[in-house]
């Protein structure tokens, strides 16, 4: 019994991917949800001076400092529709946590592997190096953000 | 083994590990101070606890030597003997073995196999009559030992005492010994990690009572507002007391030191007495781990090298015994701890001709060094001062060693020293690592931290004393008790905006230390200090480390902590930068032979004048005869195109003249003429004569330039060659139109990076002839500041590929993260080094102007 739930997980770890969903401009984008430690809605932030512009600032998550990273700005997507309503999408890497500012979470969502697609070769190379691929939907495209090639942007 | 022997042996060997811990200390006490008979008194019964533990869990060979040790104790205690050092010799022998049994004994849970009798041999030695264990005393012995596992809790009975003490012994060390047992009894050891994490959890606590706090004001509900003042307060206790588990006294490890310096000065034949100073200090557990060892490094120093041999001592009329004190002591939010010997002090002279002789210094640098510098050169890097290295302070490689680890927890290490009279190594320790005192100031409506340990002052300039902020350039000074200091707008600096309606025009200045800089920090307001708890910055975040770290504010809020040295450093090296440059510019020129060819020529004042050879098209003669006149401009036919002219004698302001307006004899005479491209237009220079090529390698030195025209001079085979500004010539002949026609680059910005003024100028120029704007870097780096700020601005990049500092590639590189799109145009002079990056669209391998201006509107209509 045990043993037959146990196949089951990986066979749906194998086929299928629990993915956080959330919207950036008018484009949606994913991690997958094991990399979320949490979503916390709007701080007071710190913004740092002379640091890169996709850095929005410093956020306190319970004594914890949390560098802020702007997605939109990363991605350049343009700023234009801006509003104040956004979440911090926490995400912890080595050197301490991070959060994605994204504009609306979406739910959790199970996508099957065979939906997956490597990036277009066309894209802008600034914004391809963040993207690992495109799970495509029946009524959108899900792009798999790179979070490794995220954090590394800054090094 | 049951688990009432096993708690027993647990019991056991804690406590011997105590005893013995400090016993050796205690007995190099109290070898200097043989009249504290309460010292004694105290050894004496840690190793008679020893002996009686060891009898009843049966250790044979522990019982043994203890007992010996005993009796030798108690012939002290009752003046038979007197202490020497070859007895403390022996006792220390022992308890070291005894202690090597008792860690037998722990990690085997057996005594190990080993022949105590050559060291009771030893004992028997120093003229002491051993009898072996009574029979009657163990008896006594297990009772006590029994008694004392059994009842420890409560205080010892003195009648149980009085078996083994006499009346008089037994009231004196009565408060001792259950102290000693409270003390025991109520130690546990907890996890350092634990602690660590205690301390965050309570660092969350305080921020959650501070909103709490906050919330109530507005509430408005008295039983809320009691509730949370009861919080506050237990939250306040709770956070001092867990900061004070991390504490520990620094005595703790100076004691390890009195068998140290013992040891040392005994094998050394020299005589030191051992003093220590406020080994009560506290300082946090971490950070006494890490000065462990530079401490017994310096100390050790300090007896090999520092204090004198007895005979030398006395030569320099000083007490035979040198006195090395260690001293402990706060001092503005720090701990400061001086090994302090009156030995023969550091040498000037020997630390400079080592210092030399390793190639650390140039013998210049060592005239212009203060003594405190030339102390500092200990520090360097395999540096040793003493001829023979002796096994004792290690092979030079200590003292730096010392200073990298002392620098580690942010503290730092100052050597004081008077030649005969002594040094002193103050070490200035913070007192714990993670909290730091700082001072809270604002710039706009962010507020910042400032570290106390680099906070000199505060100026405070009245409304109207604004004047007192002086500039030499861009530069803001202000004159602190005369001496000229640096003063820095924190709000520029960081490019924070400031609240306009400042009501007030007082001005704050915070003056800062950084590391022997000192400096002026303009800032809007000082808000009060604060301990604040240092947070790393993550990777991202790091921005030319002006910033140490982020720290939590009593509302919650997050500030930056700004590291004085890393500001300092990135804002007041303009100047030095630009030294650096040049300097920097020389050596270049030497390993990366980047070059440039001159057409060297004569005007009629037979000076040499240099001609760029990229401009020169092609050289020509012509029959003076052939020269025809529109106006006051000179023409000639030239590829079925009028040719301008150009009477450099004339532009340049010259006293002869050339030529080209003699009008007699026109058909003998000839003239030469350098073609030369502008633009997409040729214009004739007349010269008087047309002498070689020369191929440079060395700067055009702008700074001598005289008239307009000449762009600087520059030596071509040892002869100083004026180097003519062609652009700026023509530019200042309006009647030549040379601006090209094919070419209209307006609408484009351009960023120029190019290490070389001379090619930097002539892009400029052909690109402002086109109509195109520029901006132009001598520096990679400078130049993607400034593109990091205006990406947007650029349309246009061209880049030399070899620069000192950053290169093309690399600049490339970096433009290539931040802007994909735009072109980037590669110029080199360098033939060989064959440089292919993706970053570039094109590469110029020689330059050529209707080249190089061809692929830049290629480049800009691909764009379009």
């Amino acid at each position: 019994m045990e043993a037959e739930i146990e196949r089951d997980k990986k066979n749906t770890s194998d086929t299928a991917e629990q993915l956080c969903g959330f919207r950036i401009g008018n484009d949606y984008y994913a991690i997958p949800v094991l990399e979320v430690q949490e979503v916390v809605k709007p701080q007071v932030k710190t913004v740092v001076p002379l640091a890169p512009e996709y850095i929005d600032g410093l956020i306190n998550l319970r004594g914890q400092v949390v560098t802020a990273i702007n997605m939109r700005k990363l991605l350049k997507i343009n700023d234009e529709n801006k509003n104040d309503d956004y979440m911090n999408v926490i995400v912890s890497h080595s050197d301490g946590l991070y959060s994605l500012v994204v504009d609306e979470v979406l739910d959790v969502m199970e996508i099957k592997k065979d939906k997956f697609s490597v990036t277009p070769p066309t894209l802008d190379p600034n914004v391809k190096k963040y993207i690992i691929g495109v799970f495509k939907l029946e009524d959108r495209l899900l792009i798999l953000l790179n979070l490794k090639k995220v954090f590394e942007i800054k090094k | 083994m049951n688990d009432l022997n096993r708690k027993i042996l647990e019991e056991f060997l804690i406590e011997s590990f105590e005893n013995l811990s400090c016993i050796s200390e205690e007995l190099t006490r109290y070898e200097k101070t043989p009249e504290d008979n309460e010292l004694l008194n105290a050894i004496y019964r840690k190793v008679h606890t020893l002996k009686g533990s060891a009898s009843f869990l049966g250790y044979r060979n522990l019982e043994k030597i203890t007992h010996h040790t005993e009796d030798c104790l108690n012939k002290l205690q009752e003046g038979v003997l007197k202490i020497n050092s070859k007895i403390t010799d022996t006792l220390l022998e022992s308890f070291d073995s005894c202690f090597s049994i008792v860690k037998e004994i722990e990690a085997n849970g057996e005594e190990p196999e080993m022949d105590a009798s050559s060291l009771i041999d030893n004992i028997n030695k120093i003229g002491i009559k051993v009898f072996e264990p009574v029979i009657i005393a163990d008896e006594k012995l297990n009772e006590d030992l029994l008694f004392s596992y059994e009842e420890k809790n409560k205080s010892v009975n003195e009648d149980h005492k009085s078996f083994f003490f006499d009346e008089e012994k037994a009231s004196k060390t009565e408060i001792t010994q259950s102290n000693n047992l409270s003390s025991v009894d109520s130690t546990i050891r907890v996890n350092i990690n634990l602690l660590d994490k205690l301390m965050n959890v309570v660092g969350e606590l305080v921020l959650n009572r501070n909103q709490i706090m906050q919330y109530i004001q507005v509430a408005n509900d008295s039983e809320l507002t009691r509730l949370g003042h009861q919080l506050n307060v237990i939250t306040t206790e709770l956070q001092t007391d867990i900061m004070s588990t991390r504490m520990q006294p620094v005595g703790s490890i100076f004691n390890k030191y009195e068998r140290v310096v013992r040891d040392l000065a005994n094998k050394q034949n020299k005589k030191i007495s051992l003093q220590i100073i406020g080994g009560d200090t506290e300082l946090d557990k971490s950070l006494l781990e890490v000065i462990k060892d530079p401490m017994t490094h310096l100390v050790r120093n300090a007896v090999d090298h520092g204090i004198e041999s007895p005979e030398k001592r006395i030569q320099n009329d000083k007490s035979e015994e040198g006195q090395l004190v260690i001293k402990a002591y706060h001092e503005g939010g720090q701990v400061n701890i001086d090994i302090i010997d009156d030995g023969n002090g550091l040498s000037k002279e020997k630390i400079l001709a080592k210092a030399i002789s390793k190639g650390i210094i140039s013998e210049e640098d060592s005239f212009r060094m203060s003594d405190q510098k030339v102390f500092n050169l200990i520090f360097a890097p395999g540096f040793s001062t003493v001829e023979t290295v002796t096994n004792i302070s290690g092979r030079g490689v200590g003292m730096d060693v010392v200073k990298t680890n002392i620098e580690k927890v942010s503290g730092k290490i100052e050597v004081i020293s008077e030649p005969r009279k002594g040094s002193t190594f103050r070490l200035k320790i913070p007192l714990t690592l993670a909290i730091v005192p700082a001072l809270i100031i604002t710039a706009g409506i962010e507020s910042f931290a400032l570290p106390q340990k680099n906070l000199v002052e505060l100026v405070l300039l009245k409304p109207g004393d604004d004047n007192k902020i002086e500039k030499i350039h861009d530069q803001d000074f202000y004159r602190l008790r005369g001496e000229l200091i640096p003063v820095f707008y924190l709000n520029e600096s960081l490019k924070i905006e400031s609240e306009e309606n400042k009501e007030n025009d007082f001005v704050n200045i915070v003056f800062l230390n950084a590391e022997g800089n000192v400096y002026g920090l303009i800032v809007d307001d000082i808000r009060d200090t604060q301990e604040i708890v240092v947070k790393p910055l993550s990777s991202g975040v790091k921005t030319d480390n002006i910033f140490a770290g982020a720290t939590l504010m009593g509302d919650g809020r997050v500030s930056l902590i700004i590291d004085a040295l890393g500001f300092y450093n990135l804002f007041n090296n303009h100047q030095e930068k630009n030294k650096e440059s040049e300097i920097n510019i020389e050596h270049e020129t030497e390993f990366k032979e980047e070059s440039f060819e001159l057409l060297l020529c004569q005007l009629k004042d037979k000076r040499l004048y240099g001609v760029p050879l990229c401009l020169v098209n092609r050289l020509e003669e012509f029959n003076l005869s052939d020269v025809v006149w529109s106006g006051d401009q000179a023409l000639v036919k030239y590829r079925d195109n009028a040719m301008p002219l150009l009477n450099l004698e004339k532009s340049l302001k010259l006293a002869e003249l050339s030529d080209l307006t003699i009008s007699e004899n026109k058909d003998e005479l000839i003239i030469n003429i350098i073609v030369v491209d502008i633009g997409v237009r040729q214009v004739g220079l007349v010269v008087d004569e047309i002498l070689d090529i020369a191929n440079l390698n060395s700067k055009v030195d702008e700074q001598n330039v005289d008239r307009n025209g000449l762009m600087g001079t520059i030596f071509a085979n040892d002869k100083l060659v004026s180097v003519i500004d062609i652009h700026k010539i023509v530019a200042s002949e309006n009647k030549i139109d040379a601006q090209s026609e094919n070419y209209d680059f307006s609408n484009c910005k351009f960023l120029v990076v190019d290490d070389s003024a001379f090619y930097r100028k002539i892009i400029c120029d052909l690109i402002t002839n086109c109509h195109g704007q520029v901006s132009s870097f001598s520096d990679g780096s400078d130049a993607i500041k400034e593109f990091e700020k205006n990406t947007s601005d650029y349309n246009f990049i061209i880049t030399d590929i070899e620069m000192p500092r950053m290169n093309g590639d690399e600049f490339a590189d970096k433009v290539r993260t931040l802007n994909s799109e735009i072109p980037i145009l590669a110029v080199s002079t360098l033939s060989n080094g064959i440089h292919e990056t993706k970053s570039f669209n094109s590469r110029i391998k020689k330059f050529d102007q209707k080249q190089f201006l061809n692929i830049v509107s290629n480049l800009i209509n691909r764009e379009d």
